[in-house]
């Protein structure tokens, strides 16, 4: 790879993603996509820290940056369960899922773009609704991993990545085991 | 119990669980041992790896299919397009970003996600998530928990044990198969999706459905 110019960022990033959004903009309509977009807005948010920011929306996507290696774990994970309350009060119909990796990033003006940026869009890419992604890298990068379990799911070959990422699956400690129930 | 790491590319990967007590490499490969674990990285050309039964298996491929045989233990697999077919596992983890996943047996929890192609478990003994965003899911036979969810494919399960049964979707079809004679607790939640219940009400076990438009049907088997 070449060398990344002296203005590159080190940092964590983050991309989110609404499954199906698409689909229920589709059969919904653009006002009820328009208020899951506002409650996502109002979860992410909530979820940041210090000196984190929302770098840019992709549709229903997000990309986001952390200065912090730790606090970007415990926001991401904080984002996940923000989803899960919305579901389980019928305030978000979708799904989240996230993907997280430890780089170091490009600005572009407000934005960021480079290598770094690209794995984490695959690493998003294969995380299933609900779960939280994060490259072997992050976990490097994080020098504590409380209140959270990391189950290790090998080295993933990724389209258009030379080399396989380590991934693994960022799990709340005490985390029912079983499938949750849909119901409310 | 050791465990073995494989990572290749566009080659095509067997692993052969069967009576012996070390692991054993046929076709290009660079293998290493690394504590208890031993690593093996391919490339293109197709490799078979002969594991003692019961070995916990990580394994990641690019466009190479994947196929485990035998009993083995937890495997965790990962693909990008390669299809996935395992026959028999203590614990299953696997994930394809446009394969084909498919499961004899698990004998413990299951967690499987694709994209865009079909994910079907024949038999699952333990706690099950499956995700799908168009491809479609289906459970032949559940023996535990069950949770699916898709985006647009169709979700099929059939119940052979006590629930519960959890199936969500935005716009694909559920379709829950309880044994006969079975009185469901069902919560259906929909926006302008049906529900056909073929299957006298109880407290039997639970069945909770969630779509935005899909339909659902929980019948007799």
């Amino acid at each position: 790879m070449s060398p990344q110019p002296s203005s590159a960022v080190e940092g964590a990033i983050a991309f989110t993603d609404l499954v199906g959004f698409t689909e229920f903009t589709a059969t919904r309509g653009d006002a009820d996509a328009l208020a899951v977009l506002g409650a996502q807005d109002v979860i992410v948010r909530a979820a940041l820290p210090e000196g984190a920011r929302v770098v840019k929306e992709l549709g229903d996507g997000l990309l986001l940056f952390f200065p912090s290696a730790d606090a970007a774990v415990g926001a991401c994970v904080s984002i996940l369960d923000g989803f899960e309350r919305a579901e389980a009060a019928e305030e978000m119909p979708l799904w989240v899922r996230v993907g997280l990796h430890w780089g170091r990033p490009s600005p572009r003006g407000d934005d960021l773009v480079g290598h770094d940026v690209n794995v984490t869009a695959r690493i998003v890419d294969i995380a299933a609704p609900g779960e939280l992604l994060c490259s072997g890298t992050m976990l490097d990068a994080a020098d504590a991993h409380d209140g959270v379990e990391l189950v290790e799911l090998g080295p993933v070959m990724m389209k258009g990545i030379p080399d396989p990422i380590d991934l693994y699956r960022v799990e709340r400690v005490g985390a029912d085991a079983s499938p949750p129930a849909a119901r409310t | 119990m050791d465990r073995v790491r494989v990572t290749v590319g566009s080659g095509r990967v067997d692993v052969v669980a069967e009576p012996r007590s070390d692991v054993d490499v046929e076709g290009p490969a660079r293998v290493s041992v690394e504590g208890d674990e031993t690593r093996i990285e391919g490339g293109s050309d197709a490799c078979t790896v002969r594991v003692p039964d019961g070995t916990d298996v990580v394994l990641g491929s690019g466009s190479g299919d994947v196929r485990f045989k035998g009993s083995l233990g937890a495997v965790r697999v990962t693909t990008d397009s390669a299809d996935i077919k395992i026959e028999d596992a203590a614990s299953v983890d696997a994930r394809s970003r446009s394969g084909k996943l498919e499961v004899e047996r698990s004998r413990g929890t299951v967690r499987m996600r694709s994209h865009s192609a079909t994910v079907r478990i024949r038999r699952a003994e333990g706690d099950t998530r499956i995700a799908s965003v168009s491809g479609r899911v289906r459970v032949d036979a559940a023996a535990a928990r069950v949770a699916a969810k898709t985006v647009s494919g169709d979700i099929r399960v059939v119940v052979d044990g006590p629930g519960p049964v959890a199936a969500e979707t935005v716009s694909g079809k559920i379709e829950v198969n309880l044994p006969t004679g079975a009185r469901p607790d069902v919560h259906h939640r929909s926006m302008s999706g049906k529900l056909r219940l073929g299957l006298e009400p109880g407290h039997d076990l639970d069945v909770t459905t969630r779509t935005i438009s899909g339909d659902v049907s929980v019948e007799p088997a």
